[in-house]
């Protein structure tokens, strides 16, 4: 006998979200619960919309502007991941996106051949240290940058439904923002966790997953042609350019989605220097390489291990 | 600091004209807002008379209220466990971890 129905998915910020619950009951609160927040992200954190928070700040560089306090704690976020990173999780990039064609929510993107050289305008390895915060709300970026939290905006959100879902609800519960997902109320049963490479195909990996995070970065999907070339959006801060696509895939472990989010990037982002970098930060992983080869670090089960 | 006028918030003040009819309210326009008031336009002073639309706001959004440090910890590793072969008894719907699909959207 199957069991009630007990996971719902919808659209929010650009892309799909999944909810489960363990209790039947709790789906249509848990769905509110969520919904509230990933409208509160998108309306103060969105780089997609001129009346965000974040697209004010970004039209006065190095002014000090009055922000909702919400887009102070997911600049925090990202400054956290820059930190742990040293820069290679960047939350300074928004015009180096929009120089090489990233500019405008993803379904508008199309080819943009104009065959002009693109220069890009990308700030220091370490220019996010600059960024000055006042947890009364107001965020400052230095000058000749633009914010963009596209790097951790999906699993910070993440969190923040599993934090709101540990405060309302009683039973555990996951959600996935995009691929980003969270478990709340850990209760010693595992959830289902579907790893694929493109959104709609069929896993590359079925396993479960006790608690914590788990998010996946990829350049196989946000993809597009500027001035004939081929572009992703996961960046490399040290060449302002997208990452050589040593790993296509990296899905990552954390206690947090952020977390765990942070490490996939940085994953793509370091490439062959990789393996050891996850290693030693303690993560669990899967990557696979450009030719479709799979690799594992730490306590990923079975498959090849890379370090 | 810049301080806009008209600062995009979700709860906005939007004041366009000089006439504003206020059903047993003052307003006091200093900044945040901490009442609702609702604007009525009589049928012979449509188009002359302004729209204002005011809703509460409080002085911290609900959801960093809702946030903890915990849910931000930057910390890499700490992860849960990662298993095969699933239990015949868990759920059928797995969780997706795969990167987002291109869509329309923010």
């Amino acid at each position: 006998m199957s069991p009630a129905s007990s996971h719902t998915t919808f659209l929010a910020l650009g892309t799909s979200v999944f909810v489960a619950v363990r209790d039947p009951d709790d789906l249509r609160e848990a769905r509110r619960l969520a919904g509230r927040v990933l409208t509160d992200v998108d309306e103060v954190c969105s780089r997609f919309r001129p009346d965000s928070d974040l697209s004010r700040v970004n039209a006065s560089p190095g002014e000090q502007v009055r922000v909702d306090p919400l887009l102070v704690a997911g600049v925090r976020v990202a400054l956290d991941a820059a930190r742990a990173t040293g820069g290679l999780v960047h939350p300074l990039l928004g015009r180096a996106m929009v120089v090489l064609g990233y500019d405008r929510t993803f379904g508008s993107l199309v080819e943009l051949g104009d065959g002009s050289t693109v220069e890009t305008a990308m700030p220091a390895l370490d220019a996010w240290q600059q960024i000055e915060l006042d947890p009364a709300g107001t965020v400052r970026i230095p000058e000749r940058t633009s914010l963009d939290l596209g790097a951790t905006g999906k699993a910070w959100a993440a969190d923040l439904i599993a934090a709101t879902f540990e405060k309302h609800l009683d039973a555990s519960a996951v959600v996935s923002v995009g691929g980003d997902l969270r478990i709340a109320h850990p209760d010693g049963t595992p959830w289902s966790v579907a790893v694929a490479e493109r959104p709609g195909a069929a896993p590359d990996a079925l396993v479960t997953l006790d608690r914590g995070g788990m998010a996946t970065s990829s350049t196989q999907v946000r993809r597009w042609k500027r001035a004939g070339a081929q572009r992703h959006h996961v960046l490399d801060p040290r060449t302002g350019e997208p990452a050589a696509e040593v790993w296509r895939t990296v899905t990552a472990t954390g206690a947090t989605c952020v977390a765990a989010n942070t490490a996939s990037t940085a994953a793509i982002v370091l490439g062959e220097d990789a393996p050891a970098w996850l290693a030693a930060h303690d993560v669990t992983a899967r990557l696979v390489a450009a030719d479709g080869e799979v690799f594992t670090v730490g306590d990923w089960p079975v498959e090849r291990s890379a370090a | 600091m810049r301080n806009h006028s008209q600062t995009r918030d979700r709860y906005r003040l939007g004041v366009t004209g000089t006439t504003i009819a206020a059903a047993g309210a003052a307003i006091v326009a200093t900044g945040w807002l901490a009442g609702c008031a609702a604007a009525e336009q009589n049928d012979d002073e449509a188009g002359t008379t302004p729209e204002t639309t005011l809703t509460p706001r409080p002085v911290e959004t609900r959801v960093v209220e809702q946030t903890s440090d915990e849910a931000t910890d930057p910390a890499l590793g700490g992860g849960g466990t990662v298993a095969v072969d699933p239990p015949a008894d868990l759920p059928a719907d797995p969780a997706p971890a795969a990167p987002p699909a291109p869509s329309t959207g923010s």
